[in-house]
């Protein structure tokens, strides 16, 4: 019927057409400050920690970093390295390497600023041991029709496990914010869970390789990503105020420069199929 | 204290003045009521002479007056007024029924002024009047035409709820016949629950709060169902694009009883069935009203009322999703005339609010979320009419909050999820209450009074209180926890909390007025989104949650010169808030049995002007109002500790309503509103942490930037049938458009990723409702 089509038309676009528009403003700059960003995981690679500085957030210029700083790693059973400088503000982890249970002080010196950060590699909990693809028409819930990732896992006896998924597609690193995938196992504690959705901006096609990471995460770096994934999916009628990213890097001379960044250290595996 | 000494001096003065006076005086009592349909007349005035008083909310009246007073002149604004002869010296029971002017339609019933013995600062709506203006979708909305008032905003189209002199949507006390109402929107905000056809009017007390009402602290909305026709039966509704109502009233018995069923229900959801599309089709989204009421006397001093309302949005997508919310009340209320002086009310009210959430898409992740708030009230209120326009308000009020903070269930075998129940909380509020209102002098009104409530959070079950220790302005951790059995007390707070309002007569058109009120607030709305969302719970104060309080002083000067149409008001106003809530970055308000440890508590402030001209009769009736005002939070680990704007701030707001009387049969309105955009919160820097774009706020400083501006035009015409004079039928075409100027306001600014390149961001603004929406709709009724 004719007249229904254009009554529904109007509700849903009156209702639910809530629209998003460019705006040009103009954002006052503020002092830079500095980024510590470090990672350590069981994977069989280089590891880096960057220094730099925040830059103002929509011009296009680049970040400026911080060189000949004094970087070093230790761990609680002895082993302790100076990061080589590999230069623009990259420093190289050449010879530890990540073990599930252990922590890891990353310390870092520069004039008179003096910072640390402590972390455990945690236990991998919710690997993903199943990647299926299921296709889905369009619909409220699928604004896009295509192929759409679903992993399976046990989770480990014990509340405290986080988890972080990162989709790798072509090779190419998912990096939206709403595609943050997190777990925890608050209310699933040692459960075996199949059919996990993760959520991605737009579905996959026949063909596509599809690598997933199932990263380990302590409380701290949970909280982390999911303040990341809030920030920049916060929109709307119950958006909440922005809140900044939580950071696990502390002052050890309390006269040091403000900071912020993140020391994450965490057991990785990995799965890998083709989408049919 | 100065403040008691200040009281006491004024009690002992008006003591005196009514000794003096109380002298060979006559007590006149009795019902004022509309004699179409018996409906009692809570806003008509008595006067002889000098002596006014204003009837109370069940349309009782008491006046003393000297014996050899003759006359004694019925009003009500609306109606024709009415002259009674007085015949005999004693005391006498006059009931008066008016009649309401046909021609009145047109007048805005608004701000019953020029009278001290009714102008306090209480802003009375009549449903008649915000029936003229224009609604979205045709939908009639009351607490949306309270937003055309000075002192009254909302953050934008589509938020839930108001706010009043920057409280928030939480620190309004919105009340249908006595009950609570906890969330007060259809359709996530589109409409409010208030149905058109049920509602006699609603009073907004913002600047003087009598001692009667408490538990919230920026506003008291006190809103009216009708009674029901008790002189004939009557059938009325509408038929509109998005919804439909029906109400049926007529007497038990004439004259004394009457009883009134009204209903309204969305067909969105008939609608989207009918689709074929699927995306559509498989999607359901309505909500329904439900109100009824009886009213019947018990012998000559006695009358009952017994009203309920059930109000529910349901929304369902396919077999994917699930939510839906509601509202129940009940108030049975008790009238006696002890004496021609003395008039009680005994109120037992019953007020819920739940909601249900599921979602079912995928066996494994299945389950069925719940939350409730219900109160349970007595409430006992004594009218004494002391004589010489004195009057005396007192009573007792006591109300069991019992919360269910959440609950989530797994649904099928084949669901993951553990369930989870948070525990329940109780508590209780015990309140006494003395308001006394007197007129020392023609000139001069006075109303002093205070509230104290004693406030009880009970332990449910055998629960455990922990202290919350770390960073101010972060997630703080409990320690020392400590176990109360179920039914002890863990936390009392009392408090006393004054009113006290001036108004002075200058000359025979201008008064000026002044007030002071505390007010105290024990339950807490738990949100932290820009507009209020059906999830959002309340809590009550408890150990680590500490009562909100207030302070307001303000100010006020009205004209209206005599024989004039138009009526001149401003008003300043200076509120002082402490223990405000906020929470902490990445706040976990639901289903978090630590919450506490993610609060944080603050100050606030809140200062403004307030100015209106209102034309209350001619072809052309309406106001314009202009408030300039600030609101703002102070709260440890925000903005640095310093002072930021609220997120309902608006430094200007403007509102036009217009409401033109072309014909007997054509009516056609306006309203237009602007104000300054609200705040928001945006970044000034930013880095690429992990491959991600990450934002850095420095100082988590809060509302730094303001969206742009707001301007709505909404239209409205009204067609009347052409009906015989004596006809019991009638009916009206109303066309409306919402958002004439067809503009995209904004509700929101924040960043986003740039599609292509998600590293970079662009500022972006969220409109609501972002064009024009037109809408017709048919109302009967014979």
């Amino acid at each position: 019927m004719r007249l229904t089509r254009i009554i529904i038309l109007f509700l849903f676009t009156a209702i639910l057409a809530a629209c998003e528009r460019v705006l040009d403003i103009e954002i006052r700059e503020e002092q830079p400050v500095l980024v510590i960003e470090g990672s350590l995981t069981t994977k069989r690679e280089p590891h880096t920690v960057k220094l730099y500085y925040t830059r103002p957030v929509i011009a296009g210029t680049a970040a400026s970093v911080v060189s000949q700083a004094f970087i070093t790693l230790k761990d609680n059973v002895g082993n302790i390295e100076t990061l080589r400088e590999l230069g623009n503000g990259v420093y190289e982890i050449s010879n530890m390497r990540g073990r599930e249970g252990r922590t890891y002080t990353l310390s870092v010196a520069f004039g008179d600023n003096t910072y640390e950060a402590i972390s455990t590699i945690p236990r991998l909990s919710m690997e993903a041991d199943t990647l299926e693809f299921k296709y889905k028409n369009k619909q409220l819930l699928y604004p896009e029709e295509g192929y759409y990732p679903f992993i399976g896992g046990q989770d480990l006896d014990g509340l405290g496990d986080f988890t972080q998924y990162k989709i790798f597609r072509n090779g190419k690193f998912l990096n939206k914010a709403k595609e943050i995938n997190l777990f925890r196992d608050k209310y699933v504690d040692g459960n075996r869970i199949g059919n996990y959705e993760l959520e991605i901006d737009s579905p996959f096609v026949s063909g596509d390789h599809i690598r997933i990471e199932a990263w380990s995460l302590t409380e701290a770096h949970y909280n982390t990503l999911a303040d990341i994934r809030e920030q920049l999916s916060n929109s709307g009628l119950f958006a909440s105020p922005l809140p900044n990213v939580r950071s696990n890097i502390r002052k050890v001379n309390p006269a040091s420069a403000s900071v912020t960044g993140f020391f994450g250290t965490s057991s990785v595996k990995s799965v890998e199929r083709y989408v049919p | 204290m100065t403040f008691c000494r200040f009281i006491f001096l004024l009690i002992v003065t008006s003591f005196c003045i009514q000794t003096a006076r109380a002298q060979k005086m006559k007590t006149v009592s009795g019902f004022l009521t509309d004699d179409s349909n018996g409906e009692r007349l809570a806003t008509a005035l008595v006067s002889a002479g000098a002596t006014t008083i204003a009837a109370n909310a069940y349309g009782y009246y008491s006046i003393s007056i000297p014996v050899s007073t003759k006359t004694l002149k019925y009003s009500c604004l609306g109606y024709t007024p009415v002259e009674h002869q007085l015949h005999t010296a004693g005391d006498t029971v006059i009931n008066v029924s008016l009649s309401f002017l046909p021609n009145m339609i047109s007048e805005v019933v608004i701000d019953v002024s020029g009278n001290t013995a009714s102008d306090r600062a209480a802003k009375a709506l009549n449903m008649n009047a915000v029936k003229l203006l224009p609604s979205f979708l045709g939908e009639a909305d009351l607490i949306k035409s309270f937003q055309l008032l000075p002192g009254v905003t909302s953050i934008g189209d589509g938020a839930s709820g108001f706010n009043v002199r920057g409280g928030g949507v939480d620190q309004n006390l919105v009340l249908l016949d006595e009950a609570p109402l906890y969330f007060t929107s259809h359709l996530f905000n589109l409409f409010s629950v208030a149905n058109p056809d049920a509602v006699m009017d609603a009073v907004l007390y913002k600047s003087e709060i009598p001692a009667r009402y408490g538990g919230r602290l920026s506003s008291v909305l006190d809103t009216r169902l009708r009674d029901g026709n008790n002189q004939h039966w009557q059938a009325a509704g509408g038929i509109g694009l998005i919804a439909s109502r029906l109400t049926l009233e007529g007497p038990l018995k004439k004259d004394k009883s009457a009883i009134l069923i009204s209903a309204r229900r969305s067909y969105t959801d008939v609608i989207t069935r009918q689709s074929s599309n699927p995306d559509i089709k498989d999607n359901s989204i309505y909500f329904y009203d439900l109100n009824t009421k009886i009213n019947f006397p018990l012998g000559q001093k006695n009358r009952i009322f017994l009203s309920g309302y059930l109000g529910k949005d349901k929304i369902e997508s396919a077999e994917d999703f699930m939510l839906q919310w509601g509202t129940g009340t009940g108030t049975l209320r008790w009238n006696h005339v002890y004496s021609n002086k003395l008039f009680s009310n005994f109120s037992l009210i019953f007020s819920d609010y739940r909601y249900r959430l599921g979602s079912m898409s995928e066996p494994s992740s299945s389950f069925i979320w719940k939350a409730s708030i219900r109160d349970y009230t007595a409430k006992n209120i004594y009218n004494w009419y002391a004589g010489s326009g004195s009057t005396v308000t007192f009573g007792a009020e006591s109300a069991l909050h019992v919360f269910s903070p959440g609950s989530a269930t797994p649904e099928g075998s084949a669901s993951i999820f553990q369930p989870v129940r948070m525990k329940g909380q109780r508590s209780a509020d015990y309140s006494l209450f003395w308001n006394h209102e007197l007129r020392p002098a023609n000139w001069l009104s006075i109303e002093y009074g205070a509230r104290y409530t004693a406030f009880q959070t009970i332990a449910t079950d055998s629960i455990v209180v922990y202290d919350y220790e770390g960073k101010a302005g972060s997630r703080r951790d409990p320690v020392n926890p400590r176990a109360y059995e179920d039914g002890k007390a863990i936390k009392w707070y009392h408090s006393l909390q004054p009113r006290l309002s001036l108004i002075l007569k200058s000359g025979e058109s201008s008064t000026w007025k002044a007030s002071y009120i505390q007010t105290v607030q024990n339950l807490h709305l738990i949100s932290n989104s820009l507009s209020t969302s059906p999830l959002d719970m309340w809590t009550p104060s408890s150990y680590n949650i500490k009562p909100e309080r207030a302070v307001q002083y303000s100010v006020g000067f009205s004209n209206r010169p005599i024989h004039s149409p138009y009526k001149f008001s401003a008003e300043a106003y200076y509120r002082k808030l402490s223990n405000q809530l906020d929470f902490v970055d990445g706040a976990e308000t639901l289903l978090n049995e630590h919450l506490e440890g993610d609060i944080l508590s603050g100050a606030g402030r809140a200062y403004g002007t307030e100015l209106q001209i209102e034309r209350t009769s001619g072809k052309i009736t309406g106001w314009i109002s202009y408030t300039l005002s600030r609101t703002e939070r102070k709260i440890e680990g925000i903005n640095s500790n310093q002072y930021y704007p609220a997120k309902h701030d608006k430094t200007h707001a403007l509102s036009a309503v217009a409401i033109y009387r072309m014909s007997s049969r054509i009516l056609l309105s306006a309203t237009y509103s602007a104000a300054s955009g609200t705040p928001a919160t945006l970044p000034s820097s930013r880095y690429e942490f992990s491959g991600y774009t990450v934002l850095y706020n420095p100082g988590n400083a809060r509302n730094n930037y303001r969206i742009p501006s707001y301007h709505r035009l909404d239209l409205s015409a009204t067609f009347k049938n052409k009906t015989k004079p004596e006809a019991k039928t009638s009916s009206e075409w109303v066309i409306s458009a919402f958002n004439a100027l067809n503009r995209r306001n904004a509700f929101s600014m924040y960043l986003r990723q740039k599609e292509n390149q998600p590293l970079d961001l662009e500022a972006v603004q969220y409109s609501m409702l972002g064009m024009i929406v037109p809408s017709v709709t048919w109302n009967f009724k014979f």
